[in-house]
């Protein structure tokens, strides 16, 4: 099992530093031994093994190596180089002075070491980490048998190309029939369905399979068998397949297999469990077979069915689209009402998963390598200071005989030694970064089962040290190259002139990063402050479920009771039902159809519906704009009645009064009956707060009887907790009837930003750890360069300059490449903005008062890092510095 | 003295963890022993370096034992103290008893 293995990379490491034979096998066995005992402990315990796993096999792993290194030190005859050796093994004899040299010096500062070993961690880890999961998401191919011959297939309108929608369980049939681009064929929809097993009953996304969905992806099932088109269809047995983390979540490590589940009511056999990375759909918890007749299955007006296909052998998507788009032209004329402007979209099926997640992880990849970036320049100015004070180490050893390839070459190696440590302690924070990240935004990582480390990455990581390692070491080792030429240049050397540049683009960076992290954060309480178009304090909502085998009488009258029920409740103010969940749920829509009404091409109005009791509007508290609210006489036996939103007043009847108005819903009327509207409500951000309030239409569940499931709101009074008696409510009137608890609203509209959070969070962490790093960069190098001038600020004083003057010189100065780095740093966040633009929400990627704020906050960093040497400077003491001489 | 091997404080506790195993000693009892016994938090890795150079002062010597599970099939090192080595802890032991000898009072006073 997985959780009783100990950390691979570590161990990897650890076997390549330890020495051959009994030995290294030992001690690999000793460590797992403890790591087993560890991670057998309860409360964390696999998490603080591993800890403990790495820090030991580090720790093991480095005293060995070093001690091996300095061996060789010592037996210098061993080594020595036999006759006819080339002079490459020379070359490595020098390349391994050179890193013992190296590994000397650094012995020598202790806290340069740390300090760039911290930096070139964090940068070297966090790129390990986000390209651990683009190297997954965006080129690891599909977990599917030969992905690259998958489509997805749904209908959209003709001037909307690059949009998909559902479809009918007609089209899907028609196209099976009538198709030769394709081997296989299969459609599946969503449907949210009730699990019980025992006592437990859960709320669980389940996948319905029409036509053989697993022989199209051809994947076999990790434990247990997947179903077949041939088991699919009326008559069969009922079948489920279950996803790996629903059994884990369910079943724990119990086998499932053979297991009966009752799925709304109706027992399904588990005959399988799929592998972890096979998520297709992505939210699927159990895929089972589709309970459906012939009629639902030529039926051209339930739109619930998305088609995925395999291409045939040599078709390519060109010719299955032409083929595809004959199909739909003939469509068009059979059913000029229903499918004009309606065309259908092929498209490959890998574009889709990736479109997901869009390019957030691209542009944190960018994030992460600007941060290294930033890091590298710091390095870079650290060893320029270095190598200036070193000036006179270079001299001599040129004195006696070093060339300047040679001092060039030892420059080198030394940031290469320094990268390539950074680099194995990057692979540990990596790692650590990767299984925060795992642990603490499940679901934010796409296919997350699929994202590890491994030699890929690690090979990666090496690639990243010694890139950074070239980048910082370029500078110092041209600076060595040029001491060593000797001293004609030494009075006016590049160093002066390399560091402002490095200032300005280290500013320049970090007003990038931090620009992205204040949009994220902008647009996240942008929608935060969003309202939902209901009153989701002192809210709250119950979630139940009938089985679908009662007649509908008998379920109307089971809610309309515990509506009652409910009421009476302590703390509870009044009670509504509805038949989605604003913003939480998917809120279904429908045609609406005016009588005598004809629209041409694609723009057939269209709204949302939600099916609700009376009570609904007072407990959500969605306020009434016009006319009256609904009753229980407003359904089919009554006057059919239904209301508007403000949205579907203004997009169906445009300058005209709604009220009056008469319309049906869905086609041939199937969702609900020509109704008239009786009033207009305020607008509901159903699909999300990030997304504009769609036409809705309400209707009471006596006009739409055939709708099965409803969701309990709860109105509190201020200050009362949520209901204790909910439970017993159900109980006492059905105890068959499932109960899946209650959540407040609020929690559930937190809930439905999990996924910007993450985002704010992710860019968030990358603004802070660039402001810190770039501050610090601009800290030491101005503090650097202002030291360097002290001599130059004394003499200008000892001939009676004014401190404050010598001050504000210093800091228009030093202000001058931090100015050129703001400049440049807005403009190339202006031409980048257009690559935020699908992360953020409510702001413009040129948002005035995050770009205002950034640079504001960037200058007065750099005006401290500046002000604080300048105020030193200009105290010293003209004589003592002149004395020094 | 009997011996011209010295032995540091740690040296010493590590060979008295491996005479208590009896020849079953190996990494991680040694280890625990430590722990419990002397009251002392002792890395893997210090031991491990540690056995080394008692192996190397020929106080210890150590053999691989059959793959085992519960560790990866990995075999263990068993250590066992050889006869220098018991006579190193003994002289160490006459030394330190020696250099006690008339302080007792003085130090619990």
């Amino acid at each position: 099992m997985r959780e009783r293995r100990p950390p691979r990379v570590a161990e990897a490491i650890l076997a390549a530093c330890l020495p051959g034979g009994g030995y290294r096998e030992s001690v690999l066995g000793d460590l797992e031994e403890g790591y087993r005992r560890r991670a057998a402990e309860a409360g964390g315990g696999r998490w603080r093994a591993a800890a403990w796993y790495w820090t030991n096999a580090l720790r093991i792993g480095a005293g060995y190596a070093v001690r091996r290194l300095l061996r060789r030190r010592y037996r210098p005859l061993e080594r020595a180089p036999r006759p006819g050796a080339t002079t490459r093994r020379i070359g490595l004899g020098q390349t391994r002075a050179d890193v013992r040299f190296a590994l000397r010096s650094y012995r020598r500062s202790p806290g340069f070491l740390t300090v760039a070993l911290v930096t070139l961690a964090l940068g070297i880890g966090a790129n390990t980490t986000i390209f651990s999961v683009v190297r997954t998401v965006y080129f690891e191919p599909l977990p599917f048998h030969e992905p690259g011959r998958l489509v997805r297939i749904g209908l959209r309108g003709l001037d909307r190309p690059g949009t998909m929608s559902v479809h009918t369980a007609g089209d899907f049939r028609e196209w099976r029939e009538r198709t030769s681009s394709f081997e296989a064929m299969a459609a599946w929809g969503y449907r949210t369905v009730t699990v019980e097993r025992g006592d437990a009953a859960e709320r669980v996304t389940a996948v319905l399979s029409v036509g053989s969905l697993f022989d199209v992806l051809g994947r076999p099932a990790t434990t247990g068998r997947a179903f077949s088109g041939a088991e699919e269809g009326p008559g069969g047995e009922n079948l489920a397949v279950l996803s790996h983390a629903y059994w884990r979540r369910a079943f724990g490590s119990e086998d499932a297999v053979g297991s009966i589940l009752r799925i709304d009511g109706t027992p399904h056999r588990v005959i399988g469990v799929m592998p972890a990375e096979f998520a297709y759909p992505r939210a699927a918890d159990l895929w089972m077979t589709a309970p459906f007749d012939a009629e639902t299955l030529s039926a051209r007006n339930d739109y619930f069915l998305r088609t995925v296909a395999r291409l045939g052998e040599g078709v390519s998507v060109e010719r299955a689209r032409e083929e595809m788009g004959g199909i739909a032209a003939s469509t068009r004329e059979r059913f000029p009402e229903t499918y004009a402007g309606i065309g259908i979209a092929v498209e490959p099926m890998g574009e889709w998963l990736r479109a997901g997640t869009g390019s957030l992880w691209w542009i944190l990849m960018a994030g992460v390598v600007l941060v290294l970036l930033i890091g590298c320049v710091n390095l870079a100015n650290l060893l320029l200071s270095r190598g200036t004070n070193r000036r006179s180490e270079y001299a001599v050893r040129r004195a006696l005989g070093a060339g300047e390839g040679r001092l060039v070459r030892q420059a080198l190696t030394e940031s290469l030694v320094l990268a390539l440590g950074g680099g194995a302690l990057g692979v540990l924070v990596g790692w650590l970064l990767l299984e925060a990240l795992l642990r603490w935004m499940p679901g934010g990582v796409p296919r997350a089962a699929s994202v590890g480390i491994d030699p890929g990455i690690l090979a990666f990581t090496l690639g990243m040290s010694l890139l950074a390692g070239l980048l910082f070491g370029a500078l110092p080792a041209l600076k060595a190259r040029r001491d060593a030429i000797g001293s004609r240049l030494r009075r006016r050397g590049g160093s002066e002139r390399a560091s402002p540049a490095l200032i300005a683009a280290e500013i320049a960076m970090a007003v990038i990063l931090l620009s992205a992290a204040g949009l994220t954060v902008r647009s996240f309480t942008a929608l935060s402050s969003r309202e939902p178009g209901i009153e989701t304090r002192h809210l709250a909502a119950a979630r139940i479920s009938i089985p679908n085998d009662r007649p509908s009488g008998e379920r109307h009258a089971f809610y309309r009771r515990l509506e009652g029920r409910l009421a009476r409740l302590p703390g509870v103010r009044s009670v509504g039902l509805v038949s989605s969940l604003p913003v939480v749920d998917f809120t279904p829509g429908a045609w609406v159809n005016e009588p005598g009404v004809t629209h041409e091409g694609g723009d057939r109005p269209s709204a949302k519906y939600q099916v609700v009791s009376p009570g609904y509007f007072e407990t959500a508290g969605v306020e009434l704009l016009r006319g009256r609210l609904l009753t229980r006489d407003d359904g089919v036996e009554g006057s059919p009645s239904v209301l508007v939103s403000r949205a579907a007043a203004r997009e169906l009847f445009p300058g005209e009064d709604p009220v009056g108005k008469r319309f049906d819903l869905g086609l041939d009327a199937n969702v609900a009956p020509l109704s008239t509207v009786v009033g207009v409500v305020d607008d509901v951000k159903l699909d999300g707060l990030d997304e504009m309030a769609p036409a809705a239409v309400y209707a009471v569940q006596e006009l739409i009887p055939w709708w099965e499931g409803f969701q309990v709101m709860l109105r509190l009074e201020p200050g009362a907790p949520v209901p204790r008696g909910i439970r017993e409510a159900i109980r006492g009137l059905d105890p068959s009837v499932p109960f899946l608890g209650v959540r407040r609203m609020d929690d559930l509209l937190a809930g439905s930003l999990s996924g910007r959070r993450n985002t704010m969070f992710l860019f968030g962490l990358l603004g802070l750890v660039a402001l810190v790093l770039s501050a610090v960069g601009v800290f030491g190098v101005l503090a650097y360069l202002v030291g360097r001038r002290t001599r130059e600020i004394g003499i200008r004083m000892a001939i009676g300059a004014d401190p404050v003057s010598v001050r504000a010189r210093v800091l228009r100065q030093g202000m001058i490449p931090v100015a050129i780095g703001l400049g440049t740093g807005l403009a190339a966040t202006a031409a980048l903005g257009r690559f935020l633009e699908s992360l953020i929400f409510g702001v413009r990627p040129l948002d005035a008062p995050t770009l205002l704020g950034v640079t504001a906050l960037l200058l007065a960093v750099a005006a401290v890092a500046i002000y604080l040497p300048a105020r030193r400077a200009s105290r010293v003491d003209p004589v003592r510095v002149l004395a020094a001489e | 003295m009997g011996s011209d091997v010295y032995l540091g404080e740690l040296e010493q506790m590590v060979l008295w963890a491996i005479l208590r195993f009896d020849g079953e000693a190996y990494g991680t009892p040694v280890l625990e022993a430590l722990e419990e016994r002397a009251d002392r938090t002792v890395t893997p890795g210090a031991l491990y370096a540690t056995i080394d150079r008692l192996e190397e002062k020929g106080v210890i010597e150590s053999r691989l034992a059959d793959p085992e599970p519960g560790r990866g099939g990995r075999r263990k090192r068993y250590l066992s103290v050889t006869p220098l080595g018991q006579e190193a802890l003994r002289s160490a032991r006459a030394t330190w008893m020696r250099l006690w000898e008339g302080l007792e009072e003085a130090v619990e006073g």
